[in-house]
């Protein structure tokens, strides 16, 4: 199952910074990460994740920094800033207010209604 | 940075996400492209297989597009730059390179754009340059606007004349009308020999009286100019000494003098008279007509010689009293010379003349040439910016989805128009650049081929102002054309043009009426210019069909002068013609020698008068009829190819034993048709001649116009001091034989100078200059609009079988042939051209009556002009419909109609 784009457009920023937050990881880590982490749910078309990092690197909510990877290869990992954690904090908190608004009418997590 | 290497096809993806982005260096168009491929590399290396790597990736174009927003941001934001004047550079450099990147992958479209601008700014620069330098520009005097040529005007028929000599002593006194009066000796050139040292050179002497730089308003560099007593004064001409004074032009002192200033007081040599330099004129003075000078003598106007009641022979300039327009010093002189010839009846008649000096230097056939180039260059413009403006139309409808795209992405009109401006700015500047080079080499092509088509006294340097007016004009319409797209991208829905596969439906409606009217003008336009260009080259042809009477292949003149010193009486004279074309005769090849005071087709000179009764001798008191007269030496109708019509040529004749004349046929047909000529005497300058032969007629100008005109041998004229200028036929090697005869002249008399040799057929092409000059601009100007016009007709046809392509191909698949195909494109050219010549030969029509004053022979109306254009813009419709036709009938219906 995939989602819907308009629920992908809010839901992509979120999930990418969450896995930043934990650990900085490189392009295609990145893109496993969401594959896999999310069930597939989150598994965009690659391609966009990249225009997605340079946007979240332009707003300053993570930063890149190049190096080697273990493989010897060079990389450019990506990290959440501060400023990136504080947004995420608040886009969690927003994102707990809808489910909670959602479970007050009714709708269950497995998307039935009460 | 190393490269990686990946397979084609990954590589293909990744060049297709950096070409989409249009990501610049500045952008980090590098780093981009090294995540890219780290991400392939990545994939492949954890056994990702090519072709899953590349599905999972996605659409390249869609992530370009989207990194082309969002990168730049994060660059900035890389650098720890948040924004400010530096970030605002960065993103419009970015811009910048973006556009010339655009514009580098449509090489086609970019190269024609800037060609034309090129050669729109270009020929316009050039052209106005030169109009302004010769009609706008003030003359290089003080207060030109005052200053007049004053001629004579013949009482009987209105004809303009030159001055005699005692009336300019007259017009001095016409303080009322007058602030100054000055006379020019330009009834010739004045060739003179200047020694300073041992070897003579050849210069230019220009007899002026006193005042004359007073009048023009210039004084000397150094020095002084003439004194009133060296020009007027009472006693004879004759008795008076010579002043023996000169004044130096700027070229003539550096160049010969070295530009010392010891030059004042200098004595020199001048047709082996000691002359001294008393004054040096600035570098830019200039006479306002005649030659320019390389130096200035005083012209002795003392009553005696040739200055009498009977000689017109003075160019006068004078300067108009302040306040005094022009009417009233009509009005004014018609009182005062009343006046004159009620006090002084041997002046016959004492109507004058004034006309402004500026466009008396100009003349009024050169002035309807530079105006109607004029205009022909600035149709040229017009052409020019249309095809500019249709060019960017149709660039503007190709581009149409990638707007659309990044407008749906998010790019701001703003943007948008900005983007599409640079890249139009990019244009200006190259075309500007490359016009302003076109500009300043058709400056030095139109002086170069312009020998004698523009006045001397004009100072055609590069024209900036103009240059600039004409950038300014492509500019604009590049801007206002170039934005169109853009404006009219920010009034549609993007969706709407994403949605749609075929073109065809962005096209509006208006935009395309506005393509075809633009079109049309183009066509109009052109075709005005080629009706212009055929009526003068129909002309052009007519005068070198005119028959000259001369027969000049295998001629060469030159003028050898004798100074006076070395050859003191007439006999001196005669005696260094007869041995030196003697010497000329024993030249191999050479068949015939002559001489004559004035070559023919070269213009007026020397006009006289002549009395004759019918079969009687002439009455010195009768009627006077005009006659031009031509000093001539040895076998010159032979030598100049003149036919001989009756009678016996001057080697016939012992010139000793009686006095003589030829006379042409034109004085035979207005004077004496009932008589035999042969049988005729005829009374010139006080000797009666009888007339020895007629010959035919000479005219005196290209355009064939004929004058009577009686021949008199040198050696009967009464101080045989002509200048006169040998003519010599000869086979073979001109340049040869002008090398031999300075060889025997240096025999001769080493101090002698053999000056300037010319071919008669260059004398025809000099005298021919300025028509030739209309011309070839003219066809020049014509052919480049056809040119543009051809290629906007193309531009436009082609661009609307691309987009009906879908249309065709539903119709060829619904049965149509390939026939009804290609005629269904040609009535569409056909749309596009018949109405366009239609309002061309409308407008050819209404303009022709302005160069009609160009036309020789030919009307304005001649129907082989219009002939001409029609089927230069049938073959320019074909031409243009006949690719895209062609294009159409090969239309796959199948892939057409499966596209989408």
């Amino acid at each position: 199952m995939t989602l819907e784009r308009e629920w992908m457009r809010g839901a992509a920023p979120l999930a990418v910074l969450t896995l930043l937050s934990r650990r900085e990881m490189y392009g295609y880590e990145l893109v496993e990460a969401l594959e896999r982490d999310s069930g597939g749910l989150l598994s965009m078309g690659q391609s966009t994740v990249y225009p997605l990092l340079y946007n979240l690197e332009g707003k300053g909510h993570v930063k890149a920094v190049s190096r080697s990877a273990p493989s010897g290869r060079k990389r450019k990992y990506y990290r959440a800033t501060p400023a990136g954690l504080k947004w995420l904090e608040s886009q969690r908190s927003q994102w707990a207010k809808l489910v909670a608004a959602m479970a007050s009418l009714g709708v269950q997590d497995d998307g039935s209604v009460a | 940075m190393n490269r990686p290497t990946l397979s084609d096809a990954l590589r293909r993806v990744v060049d297709e996400v950096l070409e989409a982005s249009g990501l610049g260096f500045a952008e980090g168009r590098e780093e981009v492209e090294e995540e890219l491929v780290a991400h392939f590399e990545d994939g492949l290396a954890r056994g990702v297989p090519e072709a899953e790597l590349i599905r999972r990736f996605g659409d390249p174009v869609q992530a370009g597009l989207r990194i082309a927003r969002t990168r730049p941001r994060a660059r900035a934001r890389e650098r720890g730059e948040t924004g400010g004047w530096w970030m605002s550079m960065e993103v419009w450099w970015n811009e910048v390179t973006r556009a010339a990147r655009r514009l580098r992958r449509a090489p086609g479209f970019t190269t024609i754009v800037v060609l034309t601008l090129a050669l729109g700014v270009g020929v316009n620069t050039s052209i106005f340059t030169v109009l302004h330098a010769v009609l706008l520009d003030d003359l290089p005097y003080e207060d030109p606007d005052r200053l007049v040529r004053i001629y004579e005007r013949h009482e009987d028929w209105g004809d303009l004349e030159y001055l005699r000599a005692p009336l300019v002593v007259e017009l001095r006194e016409w303080e009322e009308v007058f602030d100054g009066v000055a006379s020019m000796y330009t009834y010739r050139e004045q060739g003179a020999d200047l020694t300073d040292g041992d070897i003579p050179v050849r210069v230019n002497a220009m007899a002026v009286s006193a005042g004359y730089f007073e009048t023009l308003g210039r004084t000397p560099l150094m020095g002084r100019t003439f004194e009133e007593a060296e020009s007027f004064g009472t006693g004879d001409v004759d008795d008076t000494p010579p002043p023996g004074v000169a004044m130096l032009s700027h070229e003539l002192w550096q160049g010969h003098f070295g530009g010392g200033s010891d030059i004042l007081g200098r004595t020199v040599q001048l047709d082996g008279q000691s002359i001294e330099v008393v004054g040096v004129m600035p570098a830019d003075f200039r006479n306002p007509f005649g030659v320019q000078a390389d130096l200035w003598v005083p012209q002795n106007l003392r009553p005696g010689g040739s200055n009498h009641w009977r000689n017109f022979y003075l160019s006068g300039i004078a300067r108009v009293r302040e306040g005094v327009d022009l009417d009233l010093v009509d009005e004014r002189l018609a009182v005062l010379g009343t006046a004159l010839v009620e006090r002084v009846p041997e002046a016959g008649h004492g109507a004058t003349a004034v006309r402004p000096l500026q466009s008396d230097v100009v003349g009024e056939t050169r002035q309807t040439m530079l105006w109607i180039l004029a205009a022909a260059a600035a149709l040229v413009l017009l052409t020019a910016c249309v095809n500019v403006a249709n060019l960017l139309f149709a660039r503007g409808l190709g581009r149409d989805r990638s707007l659309a795209l990044q407008s749906a992405l998010g790019s701001g009109r703003g943007r948008l128009i900005a983007s599409i401006l640079l890249e139009n700015a990019i244009l200006a500047s190259l075309g500007g650049m490359l016009g302003l080079l076109f500009g300043w080499m058709g400056v030095e092509v139109l002086l170069a081929i312009s020998p004698n088509a523009l006045p001397g006294v004009a100072d055609v340097s590069f024209g900036f102002p103009v240059f600039a007016f004409a950038f300014l004009v492509t500019t604009g319409a590049l801007i206002v054309f170039g934005l169109t797209p853009a404006l009219r991208m920010s009034r549609t829905a993007p969706a709407e043009v994403l949605r749609s596969g075929d073109r065809s439906s962005t096209v509006g409606r208006l935009v395309r009426r506005l393509r075809d009217g633009l079109v049309v003008t183009q066509v109009a336009a052109a075709l005005v210019l080629v009706v212009g260009a055929a009526l003068l080259t129909r002309s052009f042809g007519s005068l070198l069909d005119v028959p000259l009477g001369i027969e000049p292949e295998g001629v060469v003149t030159f003028e050898v002068h004798l100074p006076g010193m070395r050859y003191p009486t007439p006999d001196d004279r005669v005696r260094f013609h007869d041995e030196y074309q003697e010497r000329l005769r024993s030249i191999a090849g050479v068949q015939s020698v002559g001489a004559t005071s004035w070559l023919p087709v070269n213009g007026r000179y020397h006009s006289w008068s002549f009395n004759w009764v019918p079969n009687e001798d002439p009455d010195p008191e009768g009627e006077f009829r005009g006659t031009d007269v031509r000093m001539i030496h040895g076998d010159y109708f032979e030598a100049m190819g003149i036919r001989l019509v009756q009678g016996v040529p001057p080697s016939d004749i012992d010139l000793e034993a009686e006095q003589v004349a030829w006379i042409n046929e034109e004085i035979v047909r207005s004077t004496m048709p009932d008589v035999d000529p042969l049988t005729q005497r005829i009374g010139l300058a006080g000797t009666v001649r009888r007339v020895a032969g007629v010959v035919a007629d000479v005219p005196f100008s290209t355009r064939g116009e004929v004058s009577p005109k009686s021949y008199v041998p040198h050696v009967q004229g009464d101080n045989r001091n002509w200048a006169l200028t040998q003519v010599v036929r000869a086979d073979g090697d001109l340049d040869g034989l002008l090398e031999s005869a300075r060889a025997e002249l240096r025999a001769m008399d080493p101090a002698l100078v053999l000056y300037r040799p010319e071919s008669v057929e260059g004398l025809l092409g000099r005298v021919r200059a300025q028509d030739r000059f209309a011309t070839t601009l003219m066809a020049a100007f014509g052919l480049l609009a056809l040119t543009l016009s051809l290629v906007g007709t193309y531009g436009v046809l082609s661009g609307s079988v691309a987009s009906r392509t879908r249309e065709i191909g539903i119709r060829i698949a619904l049965g149509a042939d390939a026939g009804s195909v290609r005629s269904l494109v040609l009535r569409y050219a056909a749309a596009l051209t018949i109405p366009g010549v239609i309002v061309g030969l409308g407008l050819a029509w209404l303009a022709s009556g302005w160069i009609e004053a160009l036309l020789f022979e030919v009307g304005a109306g001649d129907p082989w002009a219009y002939v001409a254009a029609l089927v230069a813009f049938g073959g320019v419709g074909a031409l243009a419909g006949w690719l895209p036709a062609r294009r159409a009938t090969r239309v796959d219906t199948v892939e057409v109609l499966t596209a989408e």
